[in-house]
């Protein structure tokens, strides 16, 4: 029954009082927050972590949702916000990440050289590869290049999810690439040039 | 190769391979029971007072010991300004009855 009802209808509930209507919403949108999570964290406890805090803080703030956006966008603010929390949290673990690569790696950017066109991009190597490189961008960088290079989010959309105006993200953008740049030349040891 | 073309060819690998969106089993249980243990606690005003009560123990406990070095150096400078006071009393006093006696010897 409760599933069938409406965002606003169970977020009423719930402000009436009935926090048993969270429930819906939980197993509507904790899908949606695993996958944005797994942007940001690799491992599975850390993750489970942020999704949780994230429910934890739309539940604490759900009053403030006034209705004239979907729940989702506003849902997925937090969510972007806690994310933003978590990687500056743990800005240190990822100073102290080495920076070299693997063999895999390696094999991966050898046979991308030699054909450029034909290497597989699906294969663990390249997974690897490109969660090295974020991983060793700064927060802001990272959430940048995830939002606009990779979710192909546009600026304006970006603005709205973080809270930074557009110039700012058009400026973060700009630093973030530059910063991709120099990470895989460091990485690679300058090998490509 | 270009720096470029592999910087490209990174982030379609990262395009062309999204995280998954599996949720582990019973997680919606878990944040439930989570939410609903925040929200009793929030309502137990017990509660609520033996937690501020835990957390005031540690700050009064230095205010307590900052106020007794404080008290404790106060009384030293007190009672040695209190035996100089006496000091300057008798002194004073002794002043005076010297002075009487050298009017009444002048006399």
């Amino acid at each position: 029954m409760s599933e069938e009802k409406t965002d606003a209808e169970l977020i009423a509930e719930v402000l009436k009082g009935n926090p048993e209507s969270f429930d819906p919403l939980v197993r509507r949108y904790s899908p949606r927050l695993f996958g944005t999570a797994r942007r940001y964290a690799r491992r599975e406890s850390e993750i489970e972590d942020i999704v949780q805090e994230i429910w934890g803080k739309a539940y604490k703030k759900l009053s403030s949702w006034r209705g004239d956006a979907p729940f989702e966008h506003w849902l997925m603010r937090t969510a972007v916000h806690t994310c933003y929390d978590f990687l500056r949290d743990h800005k240190r673990n990822r100073e102290d990440n080495v920076t070299d690569i693997s063999r895999e790696d390696e094999d991966w950017m050898d046979r991308h050289a030699a054909a450029p066109g034909s290497t597989e991009e699906d294969t663990d190597a390249a997974r690897q590869l490109v969660q090295r490189l974020l991983e060793q961008l700064s927060p802001a960088a990272r959430m940048i290049i995830t939002l606009l290079e990779i979710e192909d989010r546009s600026v304006k959309e970006i603005s709205a999810l973080t809270g930074w105006s557009v110039p700012l993200v058009k400026v973060r953008a700009f630093r973030a690439r530059a910063e991709m740049r120099k990470c895989l030349k460091r990485v690679t040891k300058n090998k490509y040039l | 190769m270009s720096l470029e073309t592999l910087h490209q060819k990174v982030l379609q690998v990262a395009r062309n391979n999204p995280p998954s969106d599996d949720v582990p089993y019973a997680f919606e249980k878990r944040v439930m029971a989570h939410l609903l243990s925040v929200r009793a606690q929030a309502i137990d005003p017990w509660l609520l007072i033996s937690q501020g009560l835990w957390r005031a123990v540690i700050p009064c406990f230095a205010f307590t010991v900052m106020l007794s070095c404080w008290s404790w150096n106060q009384g030293g400078t007190a009672s040695d300004s209190g035996v100089n006071g006496l000091d300057d009393l008798e002194v004073a006093l002794v002043d005076s009855i010297d002075l009487n006696d050298n009017v009444e010897d002048g006399l």
